[in-house]
């Protein structure tokens, strides 16, 4: 009988990440990614996007020496915005590294987080129409601009037939995507996903917008730090492999982690101001799923967006959840490094997350110029800590109030 | 009186070529004719769209509000714009 290493306890499957791939403001590809976050780099710059005379220059994290053409056809770049460009690259890497084939994915589900979408061909046909007073929109507008032509495109590439959708909740996308996937494969709806987020939104708009609604750090993304002053943008793509670990063993895949439980929830407070009960509901819902201990968790990547409120709050979190543990947590934020990549962050975060659990690292804050007695927690401050942890979560929580948590355990 | 301009010096040729090249840059180099076919280009049909698109909006004309989107040939193709071209100026 397997079904002891195979199974929950309540009989349904046991789900493990077999495959990672990255694009971030590091660059192409999972190394990249994961030596800025071991050297304590950060991605985040002074970046200038111009309309017309008008500029507006604000800290974020692009994809450094991206070249489309290095990767793709004009034919495919002309119904691809980078947000479909950067999923195809990190679902490559993730397919690769789980030694994946096309044959071994033909039912498989996409499950991917985006919270924008083709950002930058609605910002070009606002300007057609309507700055221009053109009577055609693009051909082009529609294909571009739709969510889902990440999960089309990734379905085309590798000949995938299974269910594929997108999940839009903002900078929680990512964490509610692989949440949703790993209930597909753990109550046997599928066996395999790919399942992550991606995001490419650093637009003359969107500056303009998160200005609007002064979250943008006047300098550069600090989380948990005194003197922070907001978050920094961010562009990328996370995709995971996930599988049965029975489907992983039978394979003889590389088990990375494994996705021991998540809990998702709701604010029911405000749209826009982050409170302790939306986001302390979530992780503990994704503690008990994984049969968790509070002090079995060693690392908490944190939501840590650098803004004042939501890492005074976040903090009160750790404090509510864990208890005395939260002094002894370490509990970091990958978005000092690669900015805030909305629909992706919730990916690429738990990814830092799982890398760190498998090599024995635990991704840092940068940025950090100093402890702030509100944010009284370990935040791994400028430095990687060599440090091995067994079992860890990954937060995000969006505007609207809405939260997911993912609780992963090493196998 | 029929324009007896050769086809390569066209200067409404000459605004088609520009408009195919933006879409596909690839093509800066390829030798057109007037009996070059769009079909043998191994454009994907979004591309002819798209190329259509930047055509009506380099010449201001209406290409596929006129049904007349059915060209085969460069060749038809100048002659089309050339003909929508000449009757907007005449319009305006």
């Amino acid at each position: 009988m397997t079904g002891g290493r195979y199974r929950r306890p309540d009989g349904s499957h046991r789900v493990v990440v077999t495959g990672l791939g990255a694009v971030t403001g590091f660059g192409v590809g999972l190394p990249a990614f994961w030596q800025g976050v071991t050297e304590a780099r950060t991605a985040i710059q002074p970046t200038r996007r111009t309309f017309e005379g008008m500029e507006v220059i604000r800290p974020a994290a692009t994809v450094a020496g991206y070249r489309p053409l290095d990767y793709f056809s004009e034919a495919q770049l002309l119904t691809c915005e980078p947000f479909v460009q950067y999923a195809l690259l990190a679902a490559q890497e993730a397919i690769a590294g789980a030694g994946l084939t096309s044959a071994d994915l033909t039912d498989a589900a996409i499950v991917l987080g985006c919270g924008g979408g083709g950002e930058i061909s609605r910002e070009e046909t606002a300007i057609h129409l309507f700055g221009n007073r053109r009577p055609r929109a693009h051909p082009t507008t529609v294909p571009r601009t739709n969510h889902q032509a990440a999960c089309g495109m990734i379905a085309i590439e590798h000949g995938i037939l299974g269910p594929s959708f997108v999940i839009a909740t903002g900078c929680a996308s990512g964490s509610h995507a692989i949440s949703q996937a790993a209930m597909m494969v753990r109550h046997g709806y599928v066996e395999r996903a790919l399942t992550g987020g991606t995001e490419a939104n650093v637009i003359y708009a969107v500056m303009r917008a998160f200005d609007a609604a002064r979250t943008i750090a006047s300098d550069t993304c600090r989380p948990f730090s005194h003197g922070r002053s907001g978050l920094a943008l961010g562009e990328g793509s996370g995709i995971l492999v996930i599988e049965t670990l029975e489907s992983a063993d039978r394979r003889g895949a590389p088990v990375l982690a494994e996705i021991a439980g998540f809990g998702m929830s709701s604010d029911a407070t405000d749209t826009v101001q982050p409170t302790m009960r939306g986001p302390a509901r979530a992780v503990m819902h994704a503690l008990a799923d994984a049969g968790l201990a509070t002090d079995q968790i060693g690392y908490l990547n944190a939501h840590g967006t650098g803004t004042p409120l939501n890492d005074r709050v976040e903090t009160e979190v750790a404090h509510a959840v864990f208890g005395p543990h939260a002094a002894r947590l370490m509990m970091s934020s990958t978005k000092s490094q690669i900015g805030h990549t909305f629909g992706a962050a919730g990916a690429l975060e738990l990814i830092a997350t799982i890398l760190g659990m498998a090599r024995g690292v635990v991704p840092p804050t940068v940025n950090h110029l100093g402890s702030d007695p509100d944010c009284d927690i370990d935040c791994v401050p400028n430095e990687a800590r060599a440090r091995r942890f067994h079992a860890a979560v990954s937060q995000s929580f969006a505007f609207g109030g809405v939260n997911a948590a993912i609780a992963v355990r090493a196998v | 009186m029929p324009d007896s301009t050769p086809f390569a010096d066209s200067p409404v040729w000459g605004g088609i070529k520009d408009c195919i090249v933006k879409v596909v840059p690839s093509l800066r180099e390829a030798e057109f004719t007037p009996d070059t076919r769009f079909d043998r280009l191994g454009l994907a049909s979004i591309q002819v769209i798209t190329i259509t698109f930047e055509i009506e909006e380099l010449f201001g004309i209406g290409i596929v509000d006129d049904g007349l989107d059915v060209f085969e040939t460069c060749g038809e193709l100048e002659v089309l714009v050339r003909r929508l071209a000449a009757a907007r100026e005449v319009t305006a």
